[in-house]
């Protein structure tokens, strides 16, 4: 090559180096064109490289970490206090939270409805960060090997994160609400508006497409509406919180400020509600009367339900 | 065996990458993952620059490219975009690094910002012709300004830790 001769000032060198960044630019072209191939490469170098440095990026992650929290030893005295606060407030919410279950147990032995067993998740420790201020994502220890698939919603334990986007063999890239690149569709609850939450690379992501601004009042509870059927719906988002430039953001209930283990929520393409007929069985034309016995009592009696009606 | 040239240059192209690649590391290790904070200065092109203007026989042009590339793929950016700036950037500033080596050290710093916001307004223009994503203006002119602040240092630095002194009369072994 053209480095090694003394003489680099040569006609050829430049030729040389103009071929590399012409070359490098084709690589830029080849992304453009076809995008999915290529962040499937992305996807498959991370997954070679990224998790084999896991035993150096651990121990210099904790040791950060322990620091951070020996810094937390100064105000323990405000801690202390704040939690005392805190645990007051608590105890009246613990009454009311009571006072729910009772009556939620009640409604549900009631209705005796079975709660959607689908929702399972799979866990994961945080690899690494995005390593750009312009980009709000982080990396997983679990991806295709675990079922992990694109698209899946992911939490912490308080609410949601982010969505998969990107799915290596062993590792998984989440975005981030905050990212500028993501939109979830979600509801407003006590009005029950829909909206669009947009990440802006802020910390509180805006909510856009809000049909009635004026119906809503900060401090009201977001959750994730499942509509486009990517999302499960009532997911914990956070809270509308008003800006002061006036428009209304969402101040996460996820702690972002300590993203460590995250859970990845699976969705079951079952949900798609593609054919009402075989969800809700249409009623006989010819029955008038009360409403359907329970389903055992129809088997004993011989008269078989329609299949979809029990595949969930 | 191996002359003490060749074997310098080798040292240093490896120290070079070395350095790069902890930078590289650093800015992926989970500290604080989703906490958005200022767009820090990009210490991998100042290292570059400062290495092309001091020992521009240690860093080759596919040095460079690699390593560029191989960040690119990391930081989830457009794959080969950076790489190819980072490529035109260096060539400019090595192209130059003769004229330069004889002045003070203000006047290099001048030019190199001046090359560091070449490269980030191509980049940002480069992103516009091909309906990419624009990061907000405010950060990205935020970047530039630590990077640009951070270049001083990061000279420093490289003269006291690795020999990375400016002047040298006696290795002019090149022709013009």
């Amino acid at each position: 090559m053209a480095r090694k001769g003394p003489d680099y000032a040569t006609p050829v060198r430049r030729i040389l180096v103009s071929l590399l960044v012409l070359a490098l630019l084709a690589v830029f072209l080849f992304w453009q064109i076809d995008s999915p191939r290529a962040e499937r490469m992305r996807a498959a170098f991370i997954d070679r490289f990224v998790p084999s440095f896991d035993w150096v990026m651990a121990p210099v992650t904790k040791v950060s970490r322990m620091v951070a929290g020996f810094q937390s030893y100064a105000r323990l005295y405000e801690q202390n206090q704040e939690l005392r606060r805190e645990l007051q407030k608590m105890s009246a919410w613990k009454e009311a939270a009571v006072q729910l279950e009772q009556e939620n147990a009640k409604l549900l032995a009631q209705n005796s409805v079975r709660i959607d067993p689908a929702l399972t998740s799979v866990s994961g420790v945080v690899l690494t960060d995005s390593g750009t201020a312009f980009r709000q994502s982080v990396l997983l220890n679990v991806g295709a090997r675990d079922g992990i698939v694109d698209g899946w919603a992911t939490m912490d334990g308080l609410g949601l994160v982010g969505r998969i986007s990107g799915v290596g063999q062993s590792t998984s890239r989440v975005m981030l609400l905050t990212d500028p690149s993501s939109r979830i569709p979600v509801t407003i609850l006590p009005s029950g508006q829909h909206a669009l939450l947009t990440g802006d690379n802020t910390a509180l992501p805006a909510l856009d497409f809000i049909e009635s601004p004026e119906n809503l009042r900060p401090g009201d509870r977001v959750v994730s509406s499942g509509d486009g059927g990517v999302f499960p719906p009532g997911l914990p988002v956070g809270q509308v919180a008003l800006a002061s430039d006036g428009r209304l953001r969402v101040r996460l209930a996820a702690d972002y400020g300590r993203l460590e283990f995250l859970r990845v929520l699976r969705s079951h393409p079952a949900e798609q509600l593609s054919d009402n007929g075989m969800l809700i069985p249409p009623p006989p034309a010819d029955f008038i009367g009360p409403p359907m016995p329970p389903l055992d009592q129809l088997q004993e009696a011989g008269a078989e339900p329609p299949d979809g009606a029990r595949d969930d | 065996m191996i002359d003490p040239a060749r074997r310098r240059r080798i040292l240093g192209q490896a120290l070079f990458a070395a350095l790069f690649l902890a930078i590289l590391f650093w800015r992926l290790l989970p500290l604080a993952p989703g906490r958005i904070g200022w767009p820090g200065p990009d210490l991998a092109l100042c290292l570059a620059l400062v290495w092309v203007l001091r020992r521009p026989e240690q860093v080759s042009v596919l040095t460079v490219a690699l390593l560029f590339l191989i960040e690119d793929i990391l930081l989830m950016r457009p794959i080969g975009l950076g790489a190819a700036l980072a490529v035109i950037g260096t060539e400019a500033a090595r192209r130059r690094e003769q004229r330069w080596r004889e002045l003070p050290f203000m006047v290099e710093w001048l030019r190199v910002a001046m090359l560091l916001g070449l490269v980030v307004a191509a980049n940002r223009i480069l992103l516009a012709v091909f309906f990419l994503p624009l990061p907000p203006l405010g950060q990205v002119v935020l970047q530039l300004i630590a990077t640009v602040a951070a270049y001083p240092l990061v000279a420093w630095l490289a003269g006291r830790a690795f020999g990375l002194a400016r002047a040298r009369a006696d290795r002019d072994t090149r022709h013009r």
